[in-house]
């Protein structure tokens, strides 16, 4: 069964077919909600959150790409969530826990991480994570899609709803940032992972 | 210029131009002029180098970020049931309720039919000869000045006043003693229990001094109660084959004194035990089981909806 077959099921009702879709983009949904917030509690709400308003819209889906549908969706919910985060501002950064099983979208890993080498990883991954948190969230959640999920240009604008030319410049401005967060903290990280080693 | 490329002669807003295609430039986002102007730019500008250099490291290194662990699932939970499997069927409650109407609708007929013929029936069974009945009934107030409640806890060993006789149905001769002799005063006066067929109401004392004529063994009130204290009583009551019927049959003796008299037609055992329990009173009680079933069976149903 295909994802047409139960994106169709899921709009005549079927919920045991929308928790098939559910299964297939909770990974990528959760990440994005967790790069774009921050911690882990905000993120698990904002995904729930996605999933039940996206369950209650799937009638509203009328084809396209499911994946940028539901990461508008998503990234709604984050907005949400950081509204609700700047009306309640909560602990900083929760430590991040990473999943051996499933290595960063653009790491080619072609032999096991050592021990260090996987602490090396979580510890930029949580200078990156302060990093982004200093990103206006328009920048940061057009970031977190395009260089951490891997969308096109077109595929964020529409998960964004903004054009593809505001896309260019928001990741422009994002990147541009972030490299000078980054490179403040260089001394901080890895050694490997330092530009100059690079 | 078209494409937005400032003047070469401004060196600050060219730099400005470039630092604002490096990341489109890294994504091959750019069209192709301004690819061309942007790496004939780089190729004589040590610092847009090295500011694409450093954005090409931060993408870099947003891509290693390690990915979170999912903390959990998040399937949207799935009702407890199924509609389908949930709700009763539509025709289940259908049916449940056509069978509750059904058996009301029966009872109620079954009822009144009974009723019906408890009413007509009962003059017909106790009273096959209304001439008779009517003759009788002051009689047997006479030999029953107290019948209610001395019927009720009438005994074999009830007291000869106390006699009564009310059998709708001649009762098959069966001699219980066979010492007991006429006058009506040996079943009265030693009452024994040997001398009583005890059913579930009472019992019942039938004396019968003198053959029954054919006329009163059709008669279901032929019995007589004889008492002793009053001979005469018992003798009318001896003389008179229609005999003396009371409105309360539950205590009947029977003390036949003639082993040898002739045996009476047998009837049906209807009235002689009031209890019995009739055809129709079976269909009363099945019918009322069978409503008040399928009655909760509906309202179970519909609540499962």
């Amino acid at each position: 069964m295909d994802e047409k077959a139960f994106i169709f099921a899921a709009q005549k009702g079927d919920l045991a077919a929308f928790n098939q879709l559910v299964r297939a983009y909770q990974t990528l949904v959760y990440r994005t909600a967790y790069r774009v917030l921050g911690e882990g509690a905000s993120a698990e709400d904002a995904t729930q959150d996605a999933f039940i308003s996206a369950y209650k819209h799937i009638r509203e889906y009328r084809g396209g790409s499911f994946k940028a549908w539901l990461l508008r969706i998503v990234t709604n919910a984050c907005y949400d969530q950081l509204r609700v985060k700047q009306r309640r501002p909560s602990a900083s950064l929760d430590a991040m826990l990473i999943d051996p099983d499933n290595p960063a979208p653009g790491a080619d890993r072609a032999a096991p991480e050592s021990p260090q080498e996987f602490a090396e990883r979580q510890e930029l991954g949580e200078t990156i994570q302060r990093g982004l948190a200093t990103l206006p969230p328009d920048q940061r959640v057009t970031l977190v899609l395009a260089d951490i999920d891997g969308f096109s240009y077109d595929e964020v604008a529409a998960a964004t709803g903004a054009n593809v030319g505001t896309v260019k410049s928001r990741l422009s401005r994002a990147r541009s940032a972030l490299r000078d967060f980054l490179m403040t903290q260089e001394e901080l990280l890895p050694s490997r992972y330092r530009l100059n080693n690079g | 210029m078209g494409n937005g490329m400032p003047d070469r002669n401004n060196s600050a807003n060219e730099h400005v131009w470039v630092e604002e295609r490096l990341s489109a430039y890294i994504d091959d986002q750019l069209n192709p002029l301004e690819r061309a102007q942007l790496e004939r730019h780089l190729r004589d500008c040590a610092r847009c180098q090295a500011s694409l250099a450093s954005l090409r490291w931060t993408v870099s290194l947003v891509k290693q970020a390690p990915a979170p662990a999912l903390p959990r699932q998040f399937t949207l939970p799935l009702p407890a049931a199924t509609p389908s499997t949930r709700r009763a069927p539509a025709f289940g409650v259908g049916l449940a309720r056509l069978a509750t109407v059904v058996a009301t609708l029966l009872l109620f007929a079954v009822v009144t039919v009974d009723l019906l013929t408890r009413l007509g029936g009962g003059f017909a069974a106790s009273a096959p000869a209304p001439a008779a009945l009517r003759a009788v009934e002051p009689t047997s107030v006479a030999l029953a000045p107290s019948s209610a409640d001395e019927t009720k806890r009438a005994t074999p060993t009830a007291s000869p006043e106390r006699l009564l006789a009310v059998p709708p149905a001649p009762i098959a001769p069966t001699l219980t003693s066979p010492e007991v002799t006429g006058g009506g005063s040996a079943a009265s006066e030693t009452p024994s229990p040997k001398f009583a067929t005890q059913n579930a109401v009472g019992t019942r004392t039938v004396q019968r001094t003198q053959p029954v004529s054919p006329r009163a063994s059709a008669t279901p009130t032929v019995t007589i109660a004889a008492n002793a204290p009053s001979a005469a009583l018992a003798g009318t009551a001896t003389q008179t084959p229609e005999a003396r019927a009371t409105a309360t049959p539950p205590t009947v003796v029977e003390a036949r004194v003639q082993p040898t008299a002739a045996p009476l037609p047998s009837r049906p055992e209807v009235a002689t035990s009031p209890l019995a329990v009739s055809p129709l009173r079976v269909a009363e009680i099945g019918l009322f089981f069978f409503m008040v079933f399928f009655g909760a069976l509906t309202v179970m149903l519909w609540r499962r909806r």
